[in-house]
């Protein structure tokens, strides 16, 4: 599986969405779901997926799925 | 279910979790719990709940507190615990067939005390014990209110991971992700618990359960019972079971064993903790298991789907939950170290509260008769034997097995025709000189490998004699005997031996085979039992895979 795969696996677990519908400029505000309760649930269940933690002031910038993956690929996911 | 939740802060994340696990919920406005309360036109009565949980945290009821304990407090002190009466009230009055759950709080693994804490007597654990004790007590005066024991949740899971700061920042939320499912499913545990009936009798086995060992092979002082090493594991468990007969769960014996036997160690072992009068209902007998339930759902007038059944035997559990699938089977722990763990974690046997009828049950139901029981089978045995994968090995080989056969002639009594005692040397002697042949058979099921489980020592010459025909009572009722039998009219036929003859010595503790030559069809003559070789039989009770190996010519 890429890794641009997982992403919009796990993002689509959390915001309840099938994943063909997640895409790089998925994000807040402009895909169902994704508020910002759902921005949280996104972030918890892709550090669950990624073993990895987003500090605190980065998390309400990763606000694509972009962003989200400069962001992991930062962290020395993927 | 339908389930609201209230508190300060932000559930949203939790209400998700219990989502996922089927409950229907309502989430209100966290920091609108007194609003939310007494308002008859909120969301919340809108939303007719079964339950509410009212959630406050640690933080929830010390607030600023854990950052800066020392801060002078000014004038009349807010306390959580007016406000959750307030609303606990409330709720009773508005609506007052929904339960309300309250919940304990630990206190957090960082604050502003750090280890002041536990050195001054104004430390925030008082304002949490005080908390947890008012809380505690709210559920004794209001039948409606359910205590959740969050605070030994998150300490079970530990303290150090339980909450995420981020959480508390970016949301009003306070939990770790682990954390939120894990008081999700605590929650749903709970509930299930306060719904459903409590477990009414514990059905338990003897043998390596209530003591270590085997009564009828090891006797009254050869069991493993007492106050220090292994023999402490069994009393302890004991005083387990003790805990729950004295919250009016009763306790009933289903074992196979002599009951003269049993009744001696309860009524003379100075370790036994469980008395003869503990016991509401006695099934010692060697019949199936399954039968032994029924007895005593119907002494006792009780569903077996009241039943928790607790048997050292993973044959025996399989038995009895094929037979019975409402009764609870605990799956026991090879160690009995754990059992008493695995005996109180088990869900069945909790509840949230405790009636009069409760404390008095156990008397009402002493043991009215005992039961020896008849040999009444299922008629559905056959298929739960085949289920089992049995497989048979018969063998002469005696290279490393010499041993083991020695030490089965030493200790088995109960199944044992003729108790002869041999030392290694002996059997050597007996077979180097070529009077007797010694086979051996080896059982293995689907649960593992039960090693060498029942021996036959034949004299030779012209006609056979079963000098010793012994199995262990932990394989009974699965026709291993019947097998081993076959076996040996087989190989005296081979060798031009027409008459095989048994013989039955009683013991005093053998009296379960004192019919076994006639079920497996041997005549009697002259206080012995014979059979003809070339005859058929005796039929197995359901199909065996046996393998023969090491035959000696």
């Amino acid at each position: 599986m890429s890794f641009s795969t997982r992403i919009a696996d796990t993002v689509g677990r959390a915001i309840e969405l099938h994943p063909d519908q997640i895409k790089p400029d998925s994000g807040i505000g402009s895909t169902v779901g994704w508020d910002s309760f759902g921005h949280l649930r996104v972030i918890l269940e892709l550090e669950e997926e990624f073993s990895v933690r987003f500090d605190m002031d980065r998390i309400p910038e990763l606000k694509s799925v972009k962003l989200i993956e400069e962001e992991l690929r930062t962290l020395g996911a993927g | 279910m339908k389930l609201a939740l209230l508190s300060p802060t932000n559930l949203d994340f939790l209400a998700a979790e219990l989502n996922s696990l089927h409950f229907e919920t309502y989430t209100a406005p966290y920091g609108q719990v007194v609003v939310e309360a007494i308002n008859p036109d909120s969301g919340l009565y809108a939303f007719a709940p079964d339950i509410v949980i009212l959630h406050y945290d640690a933080a929830d009821v010390m607030r600023n507190k854990l950052i800066r304990p020392f801060e002078a407090s000014m004038g009349n002190e807010w306390n959580a615990i007016d406000e959750i009466k307030t609303t606990v009230s409330t709720i009773a009055s508005t609506s007052p067939n929904t339960s309300i759950v309250l919940n304990t709080i630990p206190l957090p693994a960082t604050h502003g005390m750090g280890r002041l804490d536990q050195n001054t007597p104004a430390g925030l654990r008082t304002i949490q014990n005080t908390h947890n004790s008012a809380i505690s007590s709210l559920a004794n005066e209001l039948p409606q209110v359910i205590i959740h024991d969050y605070q030994s949740l998150a300490e079970s899971h530990g303290l150090n991971n339980w909450y995420d700061a981020r959480m508390w920042y970016l949301a009003r939320a306070r939990l770790a992700r682990n954390s939120t499912s894990a008081v999700a499913n605590d929650l749903a545990a709970l509930l299930a618990t306060a719904e459903s009936p409590r477990a009414k009798v514990i059905v338990i086995d003897l043998d390596n359960t209530c003591w270590g060992g085997v009564i009828g092979d090891d006797g009254i002082e050869g069991i493993t019972l007492g106050t220090d090493g292994p023999g402490l594991a069994f009393s302890t468990f004991q005083q387990a079971l003790l805990n729950f007969r004295d919250q009016g769960v009763l306790l009933a014996v289903a074992s196979k064993n002599d009951f003269d036997v049993v009744r001696t160690v309860f009524d003379s072992h100075p370790e036994m903790i469980l008395k003869y009068d503990d016991i509401s209902s006695w099934q010692v007998n060697w019949d199936d298991k399954a039968v032994s339930i029924q007895r005593i759902s119907e002494e006792l007038d009780l569903d077996p789907d009241s039943f928790v059944f607790f048997d050292d035997n993973p044959v025996e559990r399989l038995r009895v939950s094929e037979a019975y699938p409402e009764v609870t089977v605990v799956d026991v722990p090879n160690d009995p170290s754990n059992y008493v763990d695995v005996l109180f974690n088990c869900e069945a046997l909790t509840t949230v509260r405790l009636t009069d009828e409760d404390l008095v049950r156990p008397e009402r139901y002493k043991a009215r008769s005992k039961r020896t029981g008849s040999s009444k089978t299922f008629t559905d045995v056959g298929q739960f034997l085949e289920s089992l994968d049995m497989k048979v090995e018969i063998s002469e080989n005696l290279t490393i097995t010499l041993p083991r056969i020695a030490q089965l002639t030493q200790k088995t009594n109960q199944f044992n025709l003729r108790t002869q005692r041999y030392s290694e040397a002996d059997l050597t002697n007996m077979i180097a000189n070529g009077s007797h042949r010694v086979f051996w058979l080896r059982l293995s099921d689907k649960f593992g490998d039960e090693g060498i489980v029942a021996v036959a020592i034949v004299r030779t010459g012209s006609q056979w004699f079963i000098d010793t025909l012994l199995m262990s009572c932990r394989i009974l009722n699965r026709g291993i005997e019947r097998a081993l039998i076959r076996h040996l009219k087989q190989e005296a036929h081979i060798v031009g031996v027409k008459i095989l003859i048994g013989e039955f010595i009683p013991s005093g503790r053998n009296e379960i085979v004192r019919d076994l030559y006639s079920s497996m069809d041997f005549s009697e003559q002259d206080g012995k039992w014979i059979v003809d070789t070339a005859s058929n039989g005796p039929e197995g009770l359901t199909e065996l895979s046996v393998m023969t190996s090491g035959r000696k010519t």
